[in-house]
Parts: structure tokens; C-alpha cells; sequence
């Protein structure tokens, strides 16, 4: 079986070129890791259908188009404006926003961080700190290396290192901007590296925007590393426009007694994939891992996740739920692996699927994998359609069919925001999604 | 718990059905190539269409590599060293009643437990036995043949029903399917045939004892049913082999037809030997068993219980093509020691208002693992499809394994698809509840045992259901620790 290398040629001049611009604008010091990922690019390629982690996300078509890794020209902020003010909605949060994959610094608060919190580009670092990045950068994880993950760490450039120090209490929440409006073919690569001290805790906000006609890729990356007893609050709200790709890999590794909560929110999107990877690594580690996906027109989400029990008394939470209409896709493939020293593990999932049209598609693939006996695990997966029922009985008391049917789904996608999330930060992310279905969202005639 | 000791007493228990029958095998030596499959083809007296079939299966397995994805571990098979064809002497003058069969065969049986002759005229069952490959007895031939059912080992019917083999053989599992199928398309030696005419409920259960017996024979069964408009058969398939080191390769083709209002149920009870408790010897089981529920109405049920083979990988199908075709997997695995499982099942739903029940329970024990793989595919013409799926784990010990990988692929909005499954171990309240009340840990063991696999007991015919009982208790014994 051939390795599938899209179209390398434009691949390999737009890697040269990209490290000849590092080179001479002086970034000189991950010059060997990148040219290193880049042979592991070619050796083993973009993922295919063939694999089994990515049965239901094709990339095919994508890898043969002449991809483009470097503006010609940078993006102008002032011209999304109107995106960015969409996007910050009234959250009250610390801010860094990039557009076009630079930092736009007039948008951005690092100027004005409290005690404790320290976001750092990849020109601010001292040395220390930039080898703590290409630490993370260069630790293998479990889950298979793929050609999305290696193409990241290639074409590493817009880098960005979250610290928080032991004990820091972050009060408001951080909110980080991917906005993006422009570019044939174009790739990003952002890439993350978190570093969580000791009983610290923090809200992070990942918001990912672009307009509706353009087919840029995001290629992302992001490595968390929490320390024994923190807590991370962790949304990605995802909402591109139609002709956006977007590939995430995000690695947890989670110390004894720390908390993970993660809330991903999947609107929009040509190809959507996300990947999570958390492992807890310490005793009595939580993990939570929720998402949500509202799916229309021809939109394609895969979000694939896996949870990894190294230690005792470890508990995870997975609850997934996806709405899907038009020609839509959504997949959701979870994996609860249990070492065998991780005894007294508890471990459930959940994955449930709605399907609102007659062409529209759901694979759920909750998979346990546990070589530990004293453990307690579960899944439960779903698909169907909104409860007759229920739409006759609310019909039955003089609601409009359409109206009925906005309240259900409202009700069924409101369970998960509900569960995971509190405060403002909930009132957030309710209205992007209560503006989502309000917009051209509709339920097919059912099948009766 | 405290009670580990007397435990690793009860896990002695050595597999009880081990012996080798000592009959002189007329066999091939080992080894595969075309003339393996001329040979057998040509001893079978079989007709050219076969042989050319036969030949197109083995080009293609030739191309084929073997797979990987099952969650097992092996060494790597090694085709030339199988012996392809073992038939026991004598076949010239098959014998036509019990009484002319080898009594070492018989024998043989009789320290089975299952003494043919005594067990046909009691529970009614007609035993068409497959003893290495050729069958050598087949009982109540005639009260099937009054009811007009065709029920005799798959050589028979090439040659006395050539147009329904023809019509059917491979048109539910290609000999393209998949690896150890196109193994078993080229090289099959026998197996059953049975065909129940249209609006004929077969009259007794039809039941085949499987056992290998020469010394590393590949045995490659294949078994085809076919059910016509509004008929009824229940076929029972059950297996024991005996003791030995060399590990063998068991490569069978089941494939199932239901027409038009036709019900088919399969059940199987598979104890072939696991291997010792180092995890050598035993049966590599890989088996390929697919139904069709081509007709509007029909049904196709599949009952397993799995306690023997040293891997089992196997996924018993139902392809439901018919409108109101229902297909249903109830299973019971069990892995023990070095045991390795890997069992599920496809529900492939095209027709509308198709239904499928999946309920898998899978035991691991000591250093086994037991993993679930099944697929629910509801295909977009499918209307209103409903499939519930549960499967459950159990875990003994702190080295086993148990894993799930199910698929649910849905295509039409109207479907209704469910998939539950749990793991854990056998909960020790229970457990103290029943010592509590004077039963010895064993008992209280094989009582909570037998109650998580309750429901797929249930869907047995009684005498399997006794038998499949004693077997998990025996796989079973002294595991909890």
C-alpha cells in the first residue's frame, strides 16, 4: 500500500521555502525538528480511509490541491472587524487574538495578564521556555502519528506558550482568537503548548471564525500538560465557514488528582476533525470530555477521541451529542483504553445522534479497550430521529410544528452545554448555538 | 478475597475431552497448491463448475493477504505445513447404518458424552457427524426425507441436488469474501447441507457434531442452509476435539438463506480444545458465517457460545434484505487462560422495517482476552430499522482482557439504533451475599455466571442450553480470585 503524499512537489518547495524565510528572518533554532517532521511527513503521508482511525474523514481530495503554506500577503485586520466583534460576543475574558495566523497586538490583552499568567510567541521566549515547546513538540504519544500531526510540526511557526504558576486562581476566562479570511488553499498551523503549575485552575476559550467562501485548512496543534491537583476549563468553539477544513490534534496529560473538563462546540466546516488524546497520567486524574456538533448543508465532522487509564482510582466522562441535517456527516469514534495497573478505574461515554433529513449520516464507534479487572466501565451510543411523540404532544397544545420541533432540538442540544459548563461562559456558547439553529436550520418531513 | 488458593486448585481442571481416536487416515500430505485443490476436488468425484470455482477461490486467496485487525496474537500460520484432506478409510463402502460405523468412531463419541445413536432417539435429533472430513453417519434420514427436507453432508448433495449447490453455494459469503473464505471456497473437504422446502416446518432439529481428529488436519467445513418460502429449521452445531500440541487451523464457511417468511436458527456450542494453561496448543478458529434473509418476513437468529479454541475470531452475519427481515446475534464467549477471542456480528439492514437484536456477554479470565466487534449498518433505503445492541463484560483476574469495538454507521434518518455495553468484574457483593447463604465460592461463582449469560441461555434449545451450562461452569472453574 502506497503512502498517500498528496501533491509533493508543491509540498516540498513550499517546505524549503518556508525554512528559508525562518532562516532568514532568524528563527533558526527548530530549524532540525522541523526538516526531521518533514521526513516523517513523507514517510508516512496523509491519513486515508484505509486506516482505521480515519474511516470516516477523507482527506483525499484535499492533499492533491497545490497547498500553500505562507500568505503573500498578510491579512488586514481592520477588514474582519465584524467577525472579530461577532466572535467575542460579551465575554468578559483576557484576550489574544491571531488573524491570518499572526498576532493582531491592538486586539490582544498580554499586556495586561494578572499575576501568575503567561502567554509567550514564539519571538518572547527565553530559552528555557523554548525548550519546554519543543519538548512537547517531540513527545510521542500513544495514539499513532499521523502525516496531519508531523505536517504541523513541520511547517511549526505560529507557536504559543500558556504558563500558569502553582496556586494561581485565573479569574476571568482566556480567551484565544483564530479568525481567518482569506487564502486559496492556504494552511495554518497554529500550535499550543499549556503548561498548568500545581492546584492552579483556569478557563481557556478556543474560538475558531473565518468567512464562508473561502478553503483555508487548520492545521492545529495542541499539547496541555496539567500538574497534580489543577484544573483546566477547556472550549473550543469551532465555527468556519463552509469551504474551512480543520484538523486538531489536542494531547492532555493529566498529573494526580488534576481535572480536565472539555467542552468542543462543531458548527460549520467543509471537514471537521478533531483528535483528543487525553491521558491520565497520575492517581485519581478526572477527565471530561463533552462536545456537541450542529451540522447542515454538506458539513463533515469526525471527532475522534481517546482516553487513556495509566493510573488507579483514574475517572472519565465522555457525553457527545450531534445534530445532523442537510447531507451532513458527523462521526464519533471514542476510545477508553485501561492499563492494567489502572485499577478501580470508572470510566462511561455517551454518544447520541439526531438525524433531521433523509440524506443526512451518523457512524458512532465507542470502543472500550481495558486490560485491568476492577474497573467500571460503560458506553452507550444512539441514532434516531425526534420522538413523534413528543412533537404530537407539543403540536397538541397549539405549537406550530415548527416551533415544536426548534423546541426539541433546542432541548436536545441544551442537555450538553448544561452538564459541562457554568456562568458566562455557558450564556456564551448557548447563543452561538441557539443562533445556529435559528439560522436556515431545518427538520426535514419525518418519516412517519 | 481470600479464597485464591482453593481457586488455583479449581483451575487444574485439565480439558476433559482429550484423546486421540487412532484411525488410519487415508490424507494428503501437507501442503497447498493447485493440485491440493484438483485432489480434492477430483476425490469428491465433483463436477467441472466446481472444480473451476474451487480454482478461482484459491487465484484469489493467493492475492489476498492475511488479516490483521483482529485483536489476537499468533504465530504466523504457516499453510504448507496443513495437511488439506483426511478422510477415514474406507469410504468406498460408507457405511449405510450405525451399526457399520468404526466403533472406535463410535467410541469416540460415547467418551464425548454424546453417544449418537442413544441421543438421536431420545431428543429426536438427526446427527449427520463429521468426523475429520467425510461424514460416516447420518441419522432419521427417512423421517426428513418424508417431510421432504434435505439434510446430508455437502459432498452427497453436489452430487444427488448439483442445481440447488450450484444456486446458492457462495452467494452469500463470495469465495472473495475475505482470507480464510477464499481458503475455505478452494480447499473445503465437506461439511452439511440441509434445504427445507417451501411451507415445511422442519420436524426435528437438525444437529452436526464437528470434530477434528488426524493430527494437524486443516479442517475447512463449509455448510450451506437454505430455507424456502414459509419454512421453519432449527440447526444445532456442536463441537469438542481432542488433546494435542499442535496448534490447528479451522477455517469454516457457514452460509444461511431464508426466503420469503422463512425463519433460521443457529445455534452453536463450540468447545474445541483451548490449549493448556501456558497457552500451548489449541484451535485457531476462524470462521466465516453469513446469513441472508433475502425474503420479506424472514428471519435468521444466530446463538452462539464460545468456550473452547485457543483464538476464535468470528462474526456471525445477517445480511437482511427482505422488507420485515429480522436478524438476531445472541452470544455467550468465554476466555480462559491464554485464550483469545474475537467475536461479534454484522447486522446489514437494506429492506425497511428490518429489526436486529445484538446481545453479546463476554467472560475473561486469567490472561485471556475477549474482545466484541460488530458492525450496524442501516443503509439509506432502510426505513424505520431498529437495532438494539448490549454487550457486557465480565472480568476474572487482574490480567485478563475485555474489549468492545462496535461500529454504527446510519444512513436513514428514520432509523432507530441503540448500543449499550458495560464492563466490569464479578461484583463482590454478590459474591458475599451467596457465601453468606452457604454456597461454596464455586457455586456462587457459576450461579452469577450463569445469570449474566441468562439471556443468551434462553435462546438455546434445551439440551444445548444443559450442556452450555456445564461447559461454562467447567471453563470456568476456580477463575475468581
Amino acid at each position: 500500500m502506497g503512502t498517500d503524499t498528496g501533491n509533493l512537489e508543491v509540498l516540498e518547495r513550499e517546505h524549503e521555502a518556508f525554512l528559508s524565510a525562518q532562516a532568514a528572518s532568524g528563527q533558526v533554532s527548530a530549524l532540525d525538528t522541523q526538516k526531521q517532521a518533514f521526513e516523517e511527513f513523507k514517510t508516512i503521508g496523509f491519513p486515508t480511509l484505509k486506516e482505521e482511525n480515519w474511516r470516516y474523514t477523507n482527506l483525499k481530495s484535499w492533499a492533491k490541491e497545490p497547498l500553500s503554506f505562507q500568505a503573500e500577503t498578510a491579512l488586514v485586520p481592520q477588514n474582519i472587524q465584524g467577525l472579530y466583534e461577532q466572535v467575542i460576543g460579551d465575554l468578559d475574558a483576557y484576550r489574544l487574538v491571531f488573524a491570518g495566523g499572526k498576532i493582531v497586538e491592538a486586539w490582544s490583552d498580554l499586556a495586561c495578564l494578572p499575576q501568575g499568567l503567561r502567554l509567550t510567541t514564539r519571538d518572547g521566549m527565553d530559552d528555557g521556555q523554548w525548550s519546554q515547546v519543543i519538548a512537547a513538540v517531540n513527545k510521542t504519544w500513544r495514539l499513532e502519528k499521523h502525516g496531519m500531526h508531523a505536517l504541523n510540526t513541520a511547517f511549526l511557526d505560529q507557536i504559543i506558550l500558556v504558563e500558569v504558576d502553582p496556586e494561581v486562581i485565573v479569574d476571568k476566562p482566556l480567551h484565544i482568537l483564530h479568525l481567518m479570511d482569506d487564502g486559496e488553499n492556504r494552511v495554518l498551523s497554529p500550535r499550543m503548548v499549556l503548561s498548568q503549575g500545581a492546584r492552579s485552575s483556569v478557563t481557556l476559550l478556543e474560538s475558531y471564525a473565518g468567512g464562508d467562501d473561502v478553503s483555508y485548512f487548520t492545521n492545529s496543534a495542541t499539547d496541555i500538560f496539567i500538574e497534580e491537583s489543577a484544573q483546566l476549563k477547556h472550549v473550543k468553539v469551532q465555527r468556519e465557514g463552509a469551504g474551512a477544513k480543520h484538523f486538531s490534534s489536542l494531547n492532555i496529560e493529566q498529573a494526580t488528582s488534576s481535572t480536565y473538563h472539555l467542552f468542543s462546540l462543531a458548527l460549520g466546516s467543509q471537514i471537521l476533525r478533531n483528535d483528543v488524546q487525553c491521558v491520565l497520567a497520575g492517581e485519581s486524574a478526572h477527565c471530561s470530555l463533552d462536545g456537541l456538533s450542529v451540522l447542515s448543508g454538506t458539513e463533515h465532522v469526525d471527532h475522534f477521541t481517546q482516553i487513556e487509564h495509566q493510573k488507579e482510582q483514574t475517572t472519565s466522562r465522555e457525553f457527545y451529542k450531534g445534530v445532523v441535517g442537510g447531507k451532513a456527516t458527523s462521526s464519533f469514534s471514542g476510545k477508553v483504553y485501561v492499563h492494567p495497573e489502572a485499577q478501580k478505574t470508572d470510566a462511561a461515554q455517551t454518544n447520541r445522534n439526531l438525524l433531521t433529513s433523509r440524506q443526512a449520516r451518523a457512524n458512532t464507534k465507542p470502543q472500550l479497550e481495558i486490560y485491568a479487572d476492577d474497573v467500571k466501565c460503560a458506553h452507550g451510543a444512539t441514532v434516531g430521529q425526534l420522538d413523534a411523540h413528543a412533537l404530537f404532544y407539543l403540536r397538541s397544545r397549539g405549537i406550530a410544528e415548527a416551533e415544536a420541533k426548534r423546541l426539541l432540538l433546542m432541548a436536545f442540544v441544551a442537555e450538553v452545554a448544561e452538564r459541562s459548563l457554568r456562568g458566562e461562559i455557558k450564556d456564551h456558547v448557548q447563543a452561538i448555538v441557539e443562533k445556529r439553529l435559528a439560522q436556515g436550520f431545518e427538520v426535514e418531513g419525518m418519516l412517519a | 478475597m481470600g479464597n485464591s488458593t482453593a481457586i488455583e486448585d479449581l483451575t487444574q481442571d485439565k480439558y476433559k475431552y482429550g484423546f486421540v481416536t487412532d484411525i488410519e487416515a487415508d490424507t494428503l500430505p501437507p501442503g497447498l497448491n493447485e493440485d491440493v485443490v484438483r485432489f480434492i476436488s477430483e476425490k469428491k468425484g465433483e463436477p467441472q463448475w466446481l472444480l473451476d470455482w474451487r480454482l478461482k477461490a484459491y487465484k484469489r486467496f493467493l492475492e489476498m493477504v492475511e488479516p490483521t485487525w483482529p485483536q489476537v496474537h499468533y504465530p504466523k500460520i504457516n499453510f504448507q505445513d496443513i495437511i488439506y484432506y483426511a478422510a477415514p478409510k474406507s469410504k468406498d463402502d460408507a457405511p449405510k447404518s450405525l451399526d457399520e460405523v468404526d466403533p472406535e468412531l463410535l467410541r469416540t463419541y460415547e467418551k464425548l458424552g454424546i453417544p449418537l445413536h442413544e441421543r438421536a432417539a431420545l431428543a429426536g435429533v438427526a446427527v449427520d457427524a463429521v468426523f475429520d472430513s467425510v461424514s460416516v453417519a447420518t441419522t432419521f434420514k427417512d423421517k426428513l426425507a418424508k417431510a421432504g427436507v434435505i439434510f446430508c453432508s455437502f459432498s452427497e448433495a453436489v452430487r444427488e441436488h448439483p442445481e440447488l449447490i450450484k444456486k446458492y453455494l457462495g452467494t452469500v459469503v463470495p469465495y472473495s469474501d475475505n482470507y480464510y473464505a477464499a481458503l475455505n471456497s478452494a480447499v473445503f473437504s465437506d461439511g452439511s447441507f440441509c434445504f427445507i422446502p417451501k411451507g415445511v416446518r422442519c420436524p426435528m432439529e437438525l444437529s452436526t457434531y464437528f470434530r477434528i481428529n488426524a493430527q494437524n488436519t486443516g479442517q475447512f467445513e463449509r455448510t450451506l442452509i437454505v430455507a424456502e418460502e414459509s419454512s421453519y429449521v432449527s440447526y444445532l452445531e456442536g463441537c469438542t476435539a481432542p488433546m494435542r500440541d499442535e496448534n490447528q487451523l479451522h477455517a469454516a464457511v457457514v452460509e444461511l438463506v431464508a426466503l420469503d417468511d422463512a425463519e433460521i436458527k443457529y445455534s452453536t456450542v463450540q468447545n474445541w480444545y483451548p490449549g493448556d494453561e501456558n497457552g500451548i496448543g489449541g484451535i485457531y478458529n476462524f470462521v466465516t458465517k453469513r446469513g441472508a434473509c433475502r425474503g420479506h418476513n424472514s428471519k435468521i437468529s444466530w446463538t452462539q457460545v464460545e468456550t473452547g479454541s485457543a483464538i476464535t475470531w468470528k462474526y456471525p452475519s445477517v445480511i437482511l434484505q427482505g422488507d420485515n427481515s429480522t436478524g438476531e446475534f445472541y452470544s455467550v464467549a468465554v476466555a480462559n487462560n491464554y485464550q483469545q477471542a474475537d467475536t461479534g456480528t454484522k447486522m446489514i439492514h437494506m429492506g425497511k422495517n428490518t429489526s436486529s437484536t445484538i446481545i453479546s456477554k463476554g467472560i475473561s479470565a486469567k490472561k485471556a482476552q475477549n474482545s466484541y466487534r460488530g458492525l450496524v449498518k442501516i443503509q439509506s433505503g432502510a426505513d424505520h430499522a431498529r437495532n438494539y445492541t448490549q454487550c457486557d463484560s465480565l472480568l476474572f483476574g487482574n490480567e485478563c482482557g475485555a474489549h468492545t469495538f462496535p461500529y454504527v454507521e446510519v444512513q436513514n434518518q428514520s432509523a432507530q439504533v441503540e448500543h449499550e455495553a458495560s464492563t466490569s468484574k464479578i461484583s463482590e457483593d454478590q459474591l458475599f451475599y451467596c457465601r453468606q447463604r452457604g454456597i461454596d465460592a464455586e457455586d456462587a461463582v457459576s450461579m452469577i455466571v450463569n445469570g449474566f449469560c441468562k439471556e443468551v441461555f434462553r435462546k438455546l434449545p434445551m439440551e444445548f442450553a444443559v450442556e452450555a451450562q456445564k461447559l461454562l461452569s467447567v471453563s470456568l472453574e476456580g477463575s475468581v480470585g
